[in-house]
């Protein structure tokens, strides 16, 4: 998890405010999967945050060691452990904004998720894999508006997920006026760059860059599973 | 809140909050396949231009087939000049395709014919894909050439005409090419002459692999390959024997679609069926005449016709009085009754140009009537054996009859 990981290091909080910010919305989901009701894990998440910055909760889960997912999960679990109930939580953490978060997109984004019967953990895994790659395609996608070709990420996008066949090639080539071969090269370098933000993405999240095979296929895993 | 709405690809469902509205399991797998061999190939092909290939530097993608992908590409030595250079997918054992490619060279350096580009050099690339290199032509296929300069019926058979006489030329030094297709008809021109050159002869031989369920359908599901042009002979797994009347078959195939502006069978019907739908269609469904064929497109005809410089009522009389015949004849099914040889396709196209008769007729009654007792012949000897009993119950009650009338005349009669 690079410079998030040295809390010594320059640039600590800014790093792990970054990755928090990223990555707070499967906590919200997690709170919420256990039974909180909005306004309690909104509670909890800022005063867990404002916990974290405090650098309190590191004590108990060195970063530095195994996966950010994992340390943070944990790090909440033992936060709402010693918060024991909602009274001490609001007298603590409560009306504390450690990050300007919106929990009203929080609360929409929970409710487009699937009802099923995922535990609280294996939920947050999802909400956590699913974070991941809206962060790299958010980027994906700025890159291209960046370069003025957002009109071939919109068409482009869909062979992120199904690949493509020589008639679709032809089809999408046709489509942005380009020849099928070029379709064929353009599709292959969204599909490589997107390959490589997620990478990116996750690779933040663990102590070793060797991790980040382990990592990607545990959320494929999870991903697969839960659905 | 779930949302009724599956992947296509994996089948799973689709939630509302998947990133971009595509299906999350699918993105990470593609994040998980990095060391995918489908994926580091495609890489390295794509990504490969001005990397040298032998003594080929490859400048620009140009094309790209069910087998494989095609590249400008410049040799410098011995002389310096530019050539297409095809890349033919993984999954096929390199070793094979290039000692069959060996085996054919000798024969193919005899090839000299200003419609034929030449294959001169082959071999297998660092990653062990085999590669074949061609006189670079620049031109379209013969059916989107045809159509985008408005030829006529009669400019078309000429145009034709000279393929037949191409491939002859190669018939005749022993090189069956096996794949002819419009993709591997270009039409270039020189000046105010369009020539067609026919491209990748002794390609396909050095790919050809035993047609099996599994060498025509990918994982996906998905046939690959040309089943349009394939003759009978070919789609059979059984056979291996092959002789130039295939070719004259799928040469048969590419004019029914220069003059109807559609294929004898429906590309989507002819894969509906799986494989074994595949060869019997193939086998032994009758393609429709093209007067009927053209007639029954409906809407889309008059843009066909068009682009004939005709209309469709004109365009399909004049195929019915004796132009189809040509066609036909070459597609034939059995290959003994399709013509000999591409050259006597070529006069029998000439002969039509000439007003001459051809030598192509439609087929007899008797013919049809032969074929369909061959195709049905259980049902027809059930049919026959009824029809049989019955005559034979009616021939003996009617003999019974007569001999009781008799023998009651005798009695009461006298």
């Amino acid at each position: 998890m690079l410079r998030a990981g040295e809390p010594g290091a320059t640039g600590y909080r800014e790093a792990l405010e970054a990755l928090c910010r990223a990555y707070w919305l499967p906590l919200y989901a997690y709170l919420r999967r256990r039974g909180c009701n909005c306004h309690q894990a909104e509670d909890y998440t800022q005063g867990f945050f404002a916990r974290l910055f405090e650098r309190q909760a590191l004590v108990r889960a060195d970063p530095t060691r195994g996966k950010f997912r994992s340390f943070l999960l944990a790090a909440l679990k033992n936060f709402v452990a010693d918060e024991r109930d909602y009274a001490q939580a609001s007298k603590r953490g409560g009306g504390a904004r450690a990050l300007p978060l919106d929990f009203g997109e929080a609360e929409a984004r929970y409710a487009l998720a699937p009802s099923d019967t995922l535990s609280p953990e294996e939920f947050f895994d999802r909400s956590w894999a699913l974070a991941a790659l809206q962060q790299a395609m958010a980027k994906l996608k700025a890159e291209y508006a960046e370069a003025g070709k957002e009109h071939l990420f919109e068409r482009f996008k869909g062979s992120l997920q199904v690949d493509a066949n020589v008639a679709s090639y032809r089809d999408m080539a046709a489509d942005v006026g380009m020849s099928a071969g070029a379709a064929r090269v353009a599709v292959h370098r969204l599909r490589r760059r997107f390959r490589d933000l997620v990478r990116q993405e996750i690779a933040q999240t663990v102590s070793e860059p060797a991790e980040v095979d382990e990592e990607v296929n545990y959320l494929f895993a999870v991903l697969t599973a839960s659905v | 809140m779930v949302v009724e709405r599956r992947c296509p690809e994996c089948n799973a469902p689709l939630y509302q909050d998947a990133p971009e509205d595509l299906c999350p399991a699918c993105l990470m797998r593609i994040v998980a396949q990095r060391g995918g061999n489908a994926e580091t190939n495609d890489a390295a092909l794509v990504e490969g231009l001005g990397t040298m290939i032998g003594r080929y530097t490859l400048i620009k993608l140009i094309g790209e087939g069910g087998m494989g992908l095609v590249y400008l590409a410049e040799q410098q030595e011995p002389v310096k000049r530019r050539v297409a250079l095809k890349i033919i997918k993984p999954g096929m054992d390199s070793k094979q395709v290039i000692a069959r490619f060996e085996a054919e060279r000798q024969a193919l350096a005899l090839l000299h014919h200003f419609s034929i580009a030449r294959v001169f050099d082959g071999g297998t690339t660092e990653d062990g894909l085999p590669y074949f290199v061609m006189d670079y032509v620049k031109g379209l296929p013969i059916t989107d050439y045809c159509d985008r300069h408005k030829l006529n019926v009669e400019q078309r058979l000429i145009l034709f005409r000279q393929v037949c006489e191409a491939v002859h030329h190669a018939h005749q030094k022993g090189i069956i090419h096996r794949d002819l297709k419009p993709s591997n008809i270009l039409v270039t021109v020189d000046g105010d002459r369009a020539i067609p050159v026919i491209i990748d002869f002794g390609v396909a031989k050095a790919l050809s692999q035993p047609l099996t369920d599994r060498t025509l359908v990918t994982e996906q599901g998905q046939f690959i390959g040309t089943l349009e042009y394939m003759s009978p002979e070919q789609a059979d797994p059984a056979n291996q024997d092959i002789d130039v009347r295939s070719d004259v078959y799928a040469l048969g195939v590419v004019l029914y679609e220069l003059l109807t502006g559609v294929l004898p069978f429906e590309s989507q019907e002819l894969r509906a069926g799986g494989f074994e739908g595949v060869r019997r269609m193939i086998a032994e469904q009758e393609p429709r005449t093209p007067s009927v064929r053209l007639t029954n497109l409906g809407p889309a005809a008059a843009k066909i016709a068009r682009a004939r410089g005709t209309n469709v009522a004109a365009l399909a009389r004049r195929l019915g009085r004796e132009l189809e015949w040509i066609p036909l004849k070459a597609m034939r099914k059995e290959r003994a009754r399709r013509y000999r040889s591409a050259a006597e396709f070529a006069d029998d196209i000439q002969n039509y140009l000439n007003g001459s008769p051809l030598s192509a007729g439609p087929e007899s009654t008797v013919y049809h009537m032969r074929k369909f007792v061959r195709k049905h012949h259980l049902s027809v000897a059930v049919v026959l054996a009824l029809i049989s009993g019955l005559a034979i119950g009616l021939a003996v009650t009617l003999a019974m009859y007569i001999s009781m009338q008799r023998m009651l005349d005798t009695i009461f009669g006298q």
